[in-house]
């Protein structure tokens, strides 16, 4: 196949983000959320999400049973707030853990990157 | 137009293409979701919401089809990306065959309008069926119940069983002069089969005798490979040359005129000389496939 020549920093970039995703998410439902008052709050620390891939992905992982979601009627319209439950908390737990495992390991390795010689 | 009334309009779009179950929730989520960005974009543009403004934001989240699509779980895959080349080349290679078996007879004066409805359109059966052999597959890779292991298949594929190659080239030549004395043996058959395997004379004279440089050629390939033990590169290419040969022999064969007197023995065996080429052909692209299979050095200039 013949090489392309688009600068892939973008794409991969994306799908780096796109890993971390599902961590970034389990980490701000600690507390009840809405979609887009957590899109908000992600947005708010570096983590921009769109909202056509954060709605299909909070309904996943409650089907997955990691999350728990009620619909609240106050004086706006209805939302649906989500939270994670026993399991999420615990799923939570593992992949901080991994992450921060993998984070030591990158770091590692981008460190020797730097130093090694050519 | 209401700006809420545009988004009603375009939820119930995306509800139309959701699983039962799970419409009315996610409708009533998406309403939410929309009338808050829509509200968020009227405030950064410090204009109120107007039709512009939500049709923008409705084009810039997708499609209905495409919201929708976010929402199922990735379907079963029917055809595996590692084999899709080897799908489409199966099909196109299925479809090209009979047509290029069935198209002469327009040549020969059938109508083209007739073959289209018939052998032309026909031909697609083919990707049909291997679609259903691919959802049969998929259906029992789902299972998880086979999961085919690999194991090395042959050590050395060059190499040949020589018992096996000494029994088929004794089988050529019995089947190569049996052929050949074809004519002779309808001439003395009984009053009513020797009309029915009578040969058409053009034949005999013009076509027939181009069928013995290839076996000739065919033989003494078989021969040396049987003598060395096994199949060399221009081994492979002489016996794929010949084999191209026979199928461009047989198919001026069954364009260009009877072989045989008989109208019924004649089609049959032009039938049964197209089954001939569509194995030849087959047998040549397998083993170009696995010619092209080889692990190369690479070049050095690269």
């Amino acid at each position: 196949m013949a090489p392309t020549h688009e600068n892939p920093l973008s794409k991969l970039e994306l799908e780096l983000r796109r890993g971390a995703l599902v961590l970034a998410v389990l980490s701000q439902l600690r507390s009840a959320q809405y979609g887009y008052s957590l899109r908000q709050a992600l947005a708010q620390r570096g983590m921009p999400i769109e909202e056509g891939t954060l709605y299909p992905l909070l309904r996943r992982l409650e089907k997955q049973g990691l999350l728990a979601s009620e619909w609240r009627i106050d004086d706006g319209p209805p939302r649906r707030y989500y939270h994670l439950n026993d399991a999420g908390e615990a799923l939570l737990a593992n992949l901080t853990t991994v992450w921060s495992d993998l984070v030591a390991t990158m770091g590692g390795l981008l460190k020797g990157a730097e130093h090694e010689p050519e | 137009m209401n700006p809420n009334d545009v988004i009603e309009a375009y939820v119930l779009d995306v509800m139309r293409r959701l699983p039962g179950r799970e419409r009315n929730g996610i409708g009533l989520e998406l309403r939410g979701l929309l009338a808050d960005m829509l509200a968020e974009r009227a405030e950064s543009h410090a204009n109120p919401a107007d039709d512009a403004l939500v049709l923008a934001m409705l084009r810039d989240f997708g499609t209905p089809a495409e919201v929708a699509a976010r929402y199922r779980p990735p379907g079963v895959v029917i055809i595996p990306a590692e084999q899709t080349r080897s799908f489409v080349l199966l099909s196109v290679v299925g479809i090209v065959l009979q047509w290029a078996l069935t198209l002469p007879r327009v040549f020969q004066g059938a109508p083209l309008a007739g073959w289209w409805f018939s052998w032309g359109l026909g031909a697609l059966w083919w990707p049909g069926f291997l679609a259903m052999l691919a959802v049969i597959a998929a259906g029992i890779r789902q299972t998880g119940l086979f999961k085919p292991g690999w194991r090395p298949r042959v050590v050395d594929p060059e190499r040949i069983h020589r018992g096996s190659l000494a029994v088929g080239l004794a089988w050529f030549l019995v089947g190569a002069a049996l052929v050949t004395a074809l004519p002779w043996i309808a001439h003395r058959m009984p009053a009513p089969l020797a009309q029915v395997f009578a040969f058409d004379a053009g034949f005999l004279h013009t076509r027939a005798p181009w069928v013995l440089p290839l076996w000739l050629a065919s033989f003494i390939t078989l021969a040396l490979v049987f003598h060395r033990g096994r199949w060399s590169p221009p081994m492979r290419w002489t016996h794929i040359a010949v084999s191209m040969a026979f199928v461009a022999l047989l198919l001026w064969w069954v364009a260009a005129g009877p072989i045989f007197l008989a109208e019924a023995t004649d089609k049959g065996a032009k039938g049964g000389l197209e089954l001939v080429v569509l194995f030849i052909v087959i047998d040549a692209v397998w083993k170009l496939y696995r010619q092209r299979t080889r692990i190369r050095m690479p070049s050095a200039h690269r």
